[in-house]
């Protein structure tokens, strides 16, 4: 401290620096002890490659139990959030993410500190407990459904817990998605599918042409897990012919039925 | 005035020097290190037989059946150009980069143009690849042109939605990770394969060739590689002289799918889809000079898809 400054500070001033200083010396091991012994839950959400009969990696050709067949090429899902959803009725805990983005917290000045200080006090993991409004980002979810090696979908940081419940939110872009193919029309498609059926070996092959507009919730049950600090992951599994298995590709209502069988399909393995 | 003459007294020599050694500069700058590329534009045409391709066309007697078809779909990609000379040396062609049509050393030719029967594609329309050759000063006389149809391995299993134009084609490609459609040729088929189904969407005769068999590396999460490459090696090369200029590369798809019957789909996948299993696969794979066991060019068939007209 100069002179000058040292003669700019009153003598009250000074021995309040000194308290502060000495009050901060002092918390400093507490707060690292917290944060040290507190880590944050850190679930990562893996799809595993999907079955396709066959094993290519092209999409593959499905001959149903009842004969017929499907033939997909291509598939588009548009995916807004992930979350983990409490065991508890009506207690969402689950925290909405941006992939590639953890802990994010879009939120003013104030609730910035807010956060800051249950973070320096509570430890690391309830910091990311924050509630938000799910932060709404469009990403084309059929790419990593149909990886023909796992792939990380989205890392969650929740609040310790007990958990029963993985959420995918399929929602429909309201303009051209950050990774959609550029001449895709999907603006406003949720789910689009393109391929060929028919109903049997002697039948006509015809073009199979499925756009959903819906919002919907696949919504894919967890082993009971709970979380208190560790590092999970969770791994989606899905196989082609549970998911396409049965759906009339010819029905007015075949997007909805392809998101409930998605749904259905997928089975959850914890590590 | 002194300094100024001493000057002048140099100077004189020197830009005689500088004058006097420019062409040999500018002869050493050829057949060195930058090349002064000559133009070359490569003109393709579709045809089905003896008739040019168009979206509004009908076109009878194709296939083993005789069948009678209209267009959906035309396009496909192209890549490692050489023109050949008459001594059978072959000259590398680099594609221009136009940021629509050709990127890298690949080029889109797309015949259809969205209108008649082409639903799915898109209005605009390809026939030519243009790049350029180096010779240096030497004056060539040609023979024909190789060229390779499909997407090379190391731009085929990229993340399409991000890849430069025309590789972000979402028609023409599968979505995961399988790679591009090489070739997508479809036809709608009067009276057959769909062609009268009650919501008029038949899928018709289908001809995707691509790269099949391929496999992930664990570690990387990329494609390492493809059983079934099924890129074919197209040679058009003539006892006379080629001129690019005048001359035309043509597909005539009736020569493509000679022999396959288009009014049945005789099992498997709809059409061609390049599967090894596939009946429809066998005579076109032949007629593009490819082995369909191994999704390499054959070593006795001969392709006959493709000629110079």
């Amino acid at each position: 401290m100069s002179t000058a400054m040292a003669n700019g500070i009153s003598r009250g001033a000074r021995v309040a620096l000194i308290a502060l200083a000495a009050l901060a010396t002092s918390m400093v091991p507490s707060c690292a002890w917290v944060l040290e012994s507190s880590p944050g839950n850190r679930v990562t959400v893996v799809l595993g490659p999907m079955r396709w009969p066959g094993g290519d990696l092209r999409p593959g050709h499905i001959v149903r139990a009842d004969g017929s067949e499907v033939f997909i090429e291509r598939a588009y899902l548009a995916w807004a959030r992930a979350e983990l959803k409490a065991c508890a009725a009506g207690q969402s805990a689950g925290l909405s993410v941006r992939k590639g983005d953890r802990n994010v917290v879009r939120s003013g000045g104030a609730e910035r500190w807010a956060a800051w200080l249950r973070q320096a006090f509570r430890g690391a993991a309830r910091a990311s407990h924050t509630g938000l409004t799910p932060l709404v980002e469009v990403r084309a979810l059929a790419e990593s459904l149909f990886a023909q090696g796992p792939t990380e979908l989205v890392a969650l940081a929740p609040p310790p817990g007990t958990y029963c419940r993985l959420v995918i939110g399929v929602a429909a872009p309201s303009g051209t998605p950050e990774r959609g193919p550029s001449d895709l029309a999907l603006a406003g498609v949720s789910l689009a599918m393109d391929g060929y059926y028919r109903a049997g070996p002697d039948a006509p092959w015809v073009v199979l042409s499925v756009r959903e507009s819906a919002a919907f919730d696949v919504t894919v049950p967890l082993p009971q897990v709970e979380l208190d600090g560790q590092d999970l992951v969770v791994e989606v599994d899905k196989a082609a012919t549970d998911w396409l298995g049965s759906i009339d590709f010819a029905s007015k209502t075949a997007g909805r039925a392809t998101l409930e069988a998605l749904q259905a399909s997928m089975r959850v393995a914890l590590r | 005035m002194i300094l100024n003459r001493a000057a002048a007294v140099l100077a004189t020599p020197l830009a005689a020097l500088a004058v006097a050694s420019a062409p040999a500069c500018d002869d050493d700058h050829d057949h060195d290190e930058h090349s002064h590329g000559q133009e070359v534009t490569l003109t393709f045409a579709a045809k089905v037989g003896t008739e040019a391709f168009s979206c509004g066309a009908t076109y009878a007697n194709v296939g083993a059946a005789a069948s009678t078809v209209k267009p959906n779909d035309f396009r496909f990609y192209v890549h490692d150009f050489r023109l050949v000379a008459t001594d059978g040396t072959e000259w590398p062609v680099s594609l221009e980069q136009d940021g629509l049509w050709q990127s890298a050393n690949v080029a889109l030719l797309d015949f259809e143009d969205k209108t008649g029967t082409c639903a799915n594609g898109t209005a605009p329309t390809n026939v030519t690849v243009r790049g350029t050759f180096d010779t240096g000063h030497e004056t060539v006389a040609w023979s024909g042109v190789k060229f390779r149809v499909g997407v090379p391995f190391v731009l085929n299993h990229g993340d399409a939605s991000t890849a430069a134009s025309p590789l972000n084609l979402s028609g023409l490609f599968w979505s995961w990770q399988g790679g591009y459609k090489f070739m997508r040729l479809d036809m709608a088929v009067e009276g057959a394969m769909g062609g009268e189904n009650p919501h008029g969407d038949g899928a018709g005769a289908l001809l995707h060739l691509g790269s099949t068999d391929c496999t992930l590396d664990a570690t990387t999460q990329s494609v390492s590689a493809c059983g079934a490459p099924n890129r074919p090696e197209i040679t058009l090369v003539k006892n006379a002289t080629f001129d690019p200029a005048t001359e035309k590369i043509v597909l005539d798809y009736a020569a493509l799918v000679d022999g396959v019957d288009l009014s049945m789909d005789m099992g498997g996948a709809p059409g061609c889809m390049s599967g090894k299993d596939d009946p429809e696969c066998g005579p076109i794979f032949t007629h593009l000079g490819l082995d369909l066991a191994t999704g390499l060019p054959s070593a006795t068939a001969v392709q006959t898809a493709f000629h110079l007209e």
